[in-house]
C-alpha cells in the first residue's frame, strides 16, 4: 500500500464519519463542504500533490479514484445543500427573457363584422354572393322602383361615372342581379362596398360597407321577416337583446320597416346615439315590392319575399365603441392591431 | 320637420306625455324626437331702461337701471350694442331660468348685476342674437313676458318624414296620424268670411296651357289690404317652428302651408301685366328675376306663371321680384294650385331651391284641399290686415277620380302572418279615412285625396300593419330548408387568405378607394373617372390597391413605425378596350412591407426579399397550391427589382421593391416591398386544386452535399435547373445551404453549397448508383458553367 492509498483511505473514513454527523444535523453543511471541497483548504486538495510521486500507470488509476471520491462527496452533499438560492440552480436558461420577435397580425373590424353576420345567416341557409362597385343606374335605382326624379333619390347622394353608370349607393342592386339569373327559392346575402357623395366627417364617409339579404319563396310572410331578423339580433347581440320593428320607407320594399335594438341609456353617449330614446336603428328591411319582382320577371302573385340591409361601419362602431369613422380607413397600426378574430 | 304640440291642439288634443307621443308616432312610421320644450320662465318680465351708463372698468359694457315695477329699479350690466335709455326690454330676474341656466347675482368687473337683459335667441323665440330684444312700449312693466307675448308652454317635435308621406308635411297631416293614435276624428273647421262685391273674372284671366303640368289652379283677388308687421300670435307660431317673420301676408301664407301642407303664392295684383295669368312651360331663353334678386335662365322643363310680359314666378319653386308683395301692396292675387311633381323636382334640383314649397309639391299635395286652404288664408288675412276678397274665385281643375283599390282580407292576413277579422281591418281603414265598400272577404277601398302614396293592395297591407302595430305581428322562424338555394361562396379564397395572413403577422387594412389623378397614374392602366367628385383628391375609382396601402404606410412611418406588414383585399376598376366605355372590376390582394429592421434582444435581423418570397410561398402552400415559382423580370418605372409570381406556370402577381422616385412621391423613407396579386386569376387556379395522396416511399434515401465554385453571375435557379436536368428521377431534392464569396476563390467566383437527396421509389439505392449521378451532375455543371467542385 502506498502512502497515497493510505491517505485517501484515511480521508474516505473521515468523510463517512463527518457525513453521519451531517445526517444527524450535528454539524452544518457549509463547514463540511468547505472541509473537503474548499477552494484553498479543502482536504481533497491535499490528494493531488500525491499524484506526482506515482508511476504513470498508477497515476491514472489514482486520479480516477480521487475523482470518484470527489463525486461521491458531491452526490452525498446534494441532499443537504440548502435550497434558498434558486438562481444558483437554474442559471443556464433565463426563461423570463422576452419572446423573440413576432409581429402580431390583425383582421380589420369591417371584415370581422361581415364574417360574423355571414356565419349567423349561413346557419339558416343563406349563401353569399358579390356584386361590383360600379353598376348601372338601372340596377341601382330603376329596377329597385326608384325612378328618376323620385324624391327617394335624395336619400342617397350618388357618384356618377356617366349618365347611366354610377358607383353603387347600396348593395340592394345585387337583389336584381341575382334574381335576373336565378329562380326562387332564394336565400342570399351580399356584402360589399358602397359609395355616397357625402363629405367626410367624424360620422360619415364617402364610402362604407353594407350587407344585403334577400329571401324569396312562395308564401313568405312579414312574420318570417321578423323571425329571421330577430334570430339574427339574438345571435349577434346576445339572447337577451330587445328588438322592435317600426314602419319606414324604402321604394323597393312594401311594407318597409326598420329594426331597432334596445341599447340602453347608461351614459351620455347612449343619449346621443339613441337620441334619448334608448333605441338604436340597426337595419332596414321589408317585403320585396311587387315592382321589383316585375323588373326581374317574377310573378308577384305567386312569389314573394323579404329583403334587408345593414350598414357594417355603424355596427362595428357600436360594437367596438369607435367614435370616428375615419379611423377605419386610415390604417393606423395602433388602431388595426387591436382587432382579432 | 318641426311640429308644435300646441298647434296640433287646433285639430286634436292628446293627454299623452311627450315621450309617449314620440313613441306612438315612431311606431306608426313617423320617426320623431322631442326637440325642445318651448316655455318662458314667468320670472322673465317686461322692464324699462331708465338709465344707461358706461361701465367704469369695461369699454363695451353698460350699467343700466331698469324699472321692472319692483320697489327699486334693478342695476343690470349689459353688453348689447343696441341698449339705450327708455326702451322696453325683457329682463330675466334673479332666480329665473333660461333653458337650464339659472340667473344669479353676479359681479361683472366689480359691478354687481342683478339679472340679465335678453336677446330673442336667448329666450328661444327668435334667431336674433345681435342685440337685446326691444319690446313694444305699450307693455305693462313687471308683467311676465310669456303673458304679454302670449307664449304658452309648448313642445316641439322634430319629424324625420319619409319621402312617401307628403301628406304629413303639415300640422294637419300629423294631426290626422295623431287621430289614429287617439282613435278619434279631427276637428274640421270651415272658414267663413265676408266676401266683397267684385267678381274675379273682371280682374284677371287665367289660362292653363297643359293640364299635365298643372292639374289644378285656383286664385282669388283680395283688395285694400294693409301690409305690415304680423300680429304676435302669428309671429309666435312661426318662431316656434323655427321660421322667420317677414310681413303679415308672407307670414300668413307660410303659416297656412305649415298648417295644411298646401303652399300658397301671393302676387301684387297691380304689378301683373295685362290682367292675365298663364301657366305654361318656360320658353327657351326666357329669364326671370327671382325674389332673391338672382336672374335665372329658364328651360322648357320649368313650369312658370306668366303675365302678358313674361314670367312672374317659377311655379311652386320661387316667386319673381317684380310681382312680390311689398309694404306698398294693397291688392293681392292669391294662388293655390297643384303642379306636376316631377317638373317641380327637376326645377328645384336644377336651381338648388329645395325650399319648403317645392318640397311639398314634389311629394304631392292634397288635390281636394286647394279651395279650403285658400279660404282659410282669406279668412285670417281679413282679420289681420283687413281687405275685400272677390266674391268668387277662379278654379281650373281636371277631374278628380277617387282611387279605388280592391282588398282581400285573406291575402292580407297571409302576407303579414296575422289573422285579423274583416271587421278589425275595416276599423283600421276607418281610422285612416279610407272608405270600404260592402263585402266581408274582399271589398273596395276608396283612398282619401291626400294619400298620394297609396296605389296598390300591398300599400294597404302596409297601412294595416302599421296601424295594427308591427310589434304585434308574431315572429316566425320555421321556414322550410331548401338545398336548391345554397350556392358556393365565390370569395371563399379571400376569407382563407385573410386568415392565413393575419395569423402570420400581417395587418389587414381598408383604404379609401377614391384616388386623385396622380395616384391612378402611378401604376396600372386607365382608371374610371367620377363626374361629380367630392374633390380633386377623390376623382377616380382606384385602379390598384398599391397607392391606398402606401398612404397608410406613410401615415404610420410618420408615427414612428419602422417595420410593418400590411395587406388589403379589395376591388379595382380599369377601363378596357375590349369593353368600350365600360370598366372591368377585379378583386385584388396587395401585401406591403415597410422597413427591414426587425430588432429584438437576440440581435438585429434584416428583413429582405427572401422573407417576402417565404411569406408568399407560405400563403400559397396554405391555400393548397403546390407549384409556386418566381421569375425575375426586367425593372420598370417604379421598381428597383421585380419578380413575377407564378402558380402552375401562370402569372398571378408580382413582387417588387419600390424605387426612390415613388417612395418620395409617397413621402416614405424606409424600404418598401410590395406584392400585388390578382385574385381573379388565383380564384380560377384555386378551383383546379386537386389534392391526391401519393404513396410514401419506404426505401432509404442517400444525401450528398456538394460545394461548387461557379461564376457569380450564374443564378441559383439556373444551377438547380441544371442539376435536375443532369440527373435521373432518383434525385428528389436540391437544397441550398451555403453561399460563400471570397477573393481567395478567384476573381468573380462564388461557392454554392447544395444538399442533394436521392431516393428510389422501387428499391434501396447503392452508393455507386448515387456516385454515378453525382458525376453526371458535376460534368453538366462544368460543361455549362465551367463550374468545379470545391
Amino acid at each position: 500500500m502506498s502512502s497515497a492509498d493510505n491517505k485517501i483511505k484515511e480521508l474516505e473514513n473521515l468523510f463517512l464519519s463527518d457525513y453521519d454527523l451531517l445526517k444527524q444535523n450535528k454539524i452544518d453543511f457549509e463547514s463540511v463542504y468547505n472541509k473537503y471541497l474548499g477552494r484553498k483548504k479543502g482536504l481533497l486538495n491535499t490528494l493531488y500533490p500525491l499524484l506526482s510521486d506515482l508511476d504513470s500507470d498508477k497515476k491514472s488509476e489514482f486520479g480516477k479514484r480521487i475523482n470518484n471520491f470527489k463525486n461521491k462527496i458531491i452526490l452525498s452533499f446534494d441532499k443537504y445543500k440548502p435550497c434558498n438560492d434558486i438562481s444558483e440552480k437554474e442559471v443556464d436558461v433565463d426563461l423570463t427573457l422576452p419572446e423573440s420577435y413576432t409581429s402580431l397580425g390583425s383582421i380589420h373590424p369591417i371584415t370581422i363584422i361581415i364574417d360574423e353576420i355571414k356565419s349567423i345567416f349561413s346557419k339558416i341557409g343563406f349563401s353569399s354572393v358579390y356584386g361590383s362597385e360600379i353598376d348601372s343606374e338601372y340596377y341601382n335605382f330603376e329596377a329597385l322602383n326608384i325612378p328618376k326624379h323620385h324624391p327617394a333619390r335624395d336619400m342617397q347622394d350618388t357618384f356618377y361615372i356617366n349618365d347611366n353608370i354610377l358607383l353603387r349607393t347600396h348593395t340592394s342592386g345585387s337583389q336584381i342581379h341575382f334574381m335576373k339569373k336565378n329562380k326562387p327559392p332564394i336565400r342570399i346575402l351580399s356584402p360589399g362596398r358602397v359609395y355616397r357623395n357625402e363629405d367626410i366627417s367624424v360620422r360619415s364617409y364617402c364610402l362604407f360597407h353594407q350587407i344585403e339579404g334577400l329571401y324569396v319563396d312562395q308564401n313568405v310572410s312579414f312574420s318570417e321577416l321578423k323571425g329571421t331578423l330577430e334570430y339574427f339580433a339574438k345571435e349577434f347581440f346576445g339572447s337577451n337583446v330587445k328588438t322592435r320593428f317600426r314602419p319606414s320607407y324604402f321604394p323597393f320594399t312594401e311594407p318597409s320597416a326598420e329594426m331597432d335594438v334596445y341599447w340602453g341609456l347608461n351614459n351620455e353617449s347612449d343619449y346621443r346615439i339613441t337620441k334619448g330614446t334608448g333605441w338604436l336603428e340597426i337595419l332596414g328591411c321589408g317585403m320585396v315590392d311587387p315592382e321589383v319582382f316585375k323588373s326581374v320577371d317574377y310573378n308577384s302573385e305567386k312569389i314573394n319575399g323579404f329583403a334587408f340591409g345593414l350598414g357594417i361601419e355603424r355596427i362595428a362602431m357600436l360594437k367596438y365603441g369607435i367614435d370616428d369613422i375615419r379611423l377605419l380607413y386610415e390604417g393606423d397600426y395602433k388602431f388595426l392591431r387591436q382587432f382579432k378574430k | 320637420m318641426k311640429i308644435s304640440k300646441n298647434w296640433l291642439n287646433n285639430y286634436i288634443s292628446s293627454n299623452k306625455s311627450d315621450a309617449d307621443l314620440v313613441d306612438a308616432f315612431t311606431q306608426l312610421g313617423l320617426e320623431c324626437s322631442t326637440e325642445k320644450n318651448n316655455s318662458i320662465d314667468s320670472n322673465i318680465v317686461v322692464g324699462k331702461v331708465l338709465e344707461c351708463k358706461k361701465h367704469p372698468n369695461a369699454d363695451r359694457l353698460q350699467v343700466c337701471k331698469v324699472d321692472v315695477s319692483d320697489n327699486e329699479p334693478l342695476i343690470i350690466v349689459c353688453g348689447a350694442p343696441n341698449i339705450k335709455q327708455n326702451i322696453f326690454v325683457p329682463v330675466a330676474k334673479i332666480g329665473s331660468k333660461i333653458n337650464d341656466f339659472k340667473i344669479k347675482k353676479t359681479k361683472i368687473r366689480d359691478v354687481v348685476s342683478n339679472g340679465m337683459i335678453c336677446s330673442e335667441k336667448e329666450l328661444g323665440i327668435g334667431e336674433d342674437h345681435d342685440g337685446i330684444m326691444i319690446l313694444n312700449d305699450s307693455f305693462k312693466l313687471g308683467e311676465a313676458l310669456s303673458t304679454v307675448l302670449n307664449i304658452k308652454e309648448d313642445t316641439i317635435f322634430d319629424f324625420d318624414m319619409t319621402p312617401n308621406r307628403g301628406d304629413c308635411f303639415s300640422h294637419l297631416g300629423v294631426a290626422r296620424e295623431l287621430a289614429i293614435i287617439e282613435n278619434v276624428k279631427i276637428k274640421n273647421n270651415i272658414s267663413e268670411f265676408k266676401k266683397g262685391k267684385f267678381k274675379i273674372s273682371d280682374l284677371i284671366d287665367v289660362s292653363i296651357n297643359n293640364h299635365d303640368l298643372c292639374p289644378r289652379y285656383a286664385c282669388r283677388v283680395i283688395k285694400n289690404i294693409k301690409v305690415g308687421e304680423s300680429p304676435q300670435w302669428l309671429k309666435n307660431k312661426l318662431i316656434s317652428i323655427g321660421q322667420k317673420s317677414i310681413n303679415n301676408v308672407v307670414d300668413l301664407a307660410n303659416y297656412i302651408m305649415f298648417d295644411m301642407g298646401q303652399p300658397l303664392h301671393t302676387f301684387d295684383y297691380n304689378n301683373l301685366n295685362g290682367k292675365m295669368i298663364e301657366v305654361r312651360r318656360a320658353k327657351k331663353g326666357e329669364e326671370i328675376i327671382c325674389l332673391n334678386n338672382e336672374v335665372k335662365k329658364l328651360s322648357v322643363d320649368d313650369i312658370i306663371i306668366a303675365d302678358k310680359k313674361g314670367p312672374v314666378a317659377i311655379a311652386g319653386v320661387i316667386g319673381g321680384l317684380h310681382s312680390q308683395v311689398k309694404d306698398s301692396t294693397t291688392d293681392i292675387l292669391l294662388e293655390s294650385a297643384v303642379f306636376n311633381e316631377i317638373n317641380i323636382r327637376k326645377t328645384s334640383k336644377k336651381y338648388d331651391y329645395a325650399k319648403e314649397a317645392s318640397k311639398r309639391f314634389e311629394r304631392g299635395v292634397d288635390f281636394k284641399n286647394v279651395i279650403n286652404v285658400m279660404d282659410k288664408f282669406t279668412k285670417i288675412l281679413l282679420e289681420i290686415s283687413g281687405g275685400e276678397p272677390s266674391v268668387d274665385y277662379i278654379d281650373i281643375s281636371t277631374d278628380w277620380n277617387s282611387k279605388e283599390i280592391l282588398f282581400d282580407v285573406l291575402r292580407c292576413n297571409s302576407f303579414l302572418g296575422i289573422s285579423l277579422k274583416s271587421k278589425e281591418i275595416k276599423n283600421i281603414f276607418n281610422s285612416l279615412n279610407i272608405n270600404c265598400s260592402k263585402g266581408v272577404h274582399s271589398f273596395k277601398c276608396s283612398i282619401p285625396s291626400y294619400r298620394n302614396d297609396l296605389e296598390r293592395e300591398v300599400d294597404l297591407f302596409e297601412e294595416v300593419a302599421r296601424v295594427y302595430g308591427y310589434d304585434r305581428i308574431p315572429s316566425e322562424l320555421n321556414f322550410k330548408f331548401s338545398s336548391s338555394s345554397l350556392i358556393d361562396d365565390d370569395n371563399i379564397i379571400e376569407d382563407k387568405v385573410r386568415n392565413i395572413l393575419s395569423n402570420n403577422g400581417f395587418n389587414e387594412h381598408y383604404s379609401n378607394s377614391l384616388y386623385s389623378m396622380k395616384e391612378t397614374s402611378l401604376f396600372n392602366n386607365k382608371s374610371v373617372q367620377i363626374m361629380n367628385p367630392l374633390s380633386k383628391d377623390m376623382e377616380f375609382v382606384r385602379n390598384s390597391l398599391i397607392p391606398g396601402i402606401l398612404k397608410s404606410l406613410c401615415y404610420n412611418e410618420k408615427r414612428e413605425r419602422d417595420f410593418l406588414k400590411y395587406y388589403e383585399i379589395g376591388s379595382i376598376n380599369f377601363l378596357s378596350k375590349e369593353r368600350y366605355n365600360l370598366s372591368i372590376e377585379n378583386r385584388c390582394l396587395c401585401l406591403a412591407y415597410l422597413g427591414n429592421r426587425m430588432i429584438s434582444w437576440q440581435g438585429k435581423k434584416t428583413f429582405n426579399i427572401y422573407n417576402v418570397k417565404g411569406d408568399i410561398s407560405m400563403l400559397m402552400h396554405n391555400l393548397g397550391f403546390r407549384k409556386i415559382d418566381y421569375k425575375v423580370e426586367p425593372n420598370n418605372s417604379y421598381s428597383d427589382f421585380n419578380l413575377s409570381v407564378l402558380i402552375e406556370e401562370k402569372k398571378i402577381g408580382q413582387i417588387f421593391s419600390l424605387n426612390n422616385r415613388i417612395k418620395s412621391e409617397y413621402d416614405i423613407d424606409n424600404d418598401v416591398i410590395i406584392c400585388d396579386i390578382n385574385l381573379e386569376k388565383l380564384k380560377q387556379l384555386y378551383n383546379d386544386i386537386n389534392i391526391s395522396y401519393k404513396k410514401i416511399i419506404t426505401y432509404p434515401s442517400i444525401n450528398r452535399d456538394i460545394a461548387i465554385l461557379i461564376k457569380k453571375n450564374v443564378v441559383h435557379a439556373e444551377i438547380v435547373k441544371t442539376i435536375f436536368s443532369a440527373s435521373s428521377s432518383i434525385l428528389k431534392r436540391v437544397d441550398l445551404f451555403d453561399i460563400y464569396e471570397d477573393e481567395s476563390l478567384g476573381n468573380g467566383i462564388k461557392s454554392m453549397a447544395y444538399s442533394l437527396k436521392f431516393q428510389s421509389d422501387s428499391k434501396t439505392l447503392t452508393v455507386s448508383e448515387v456516385d454515378k449521378e453525382m458525376l453526371k451532375i458535376m460534368r453538366q455543371l462544368k460543361d455549362k458553367f465551367n463550374a468545379s467542385q470545391r
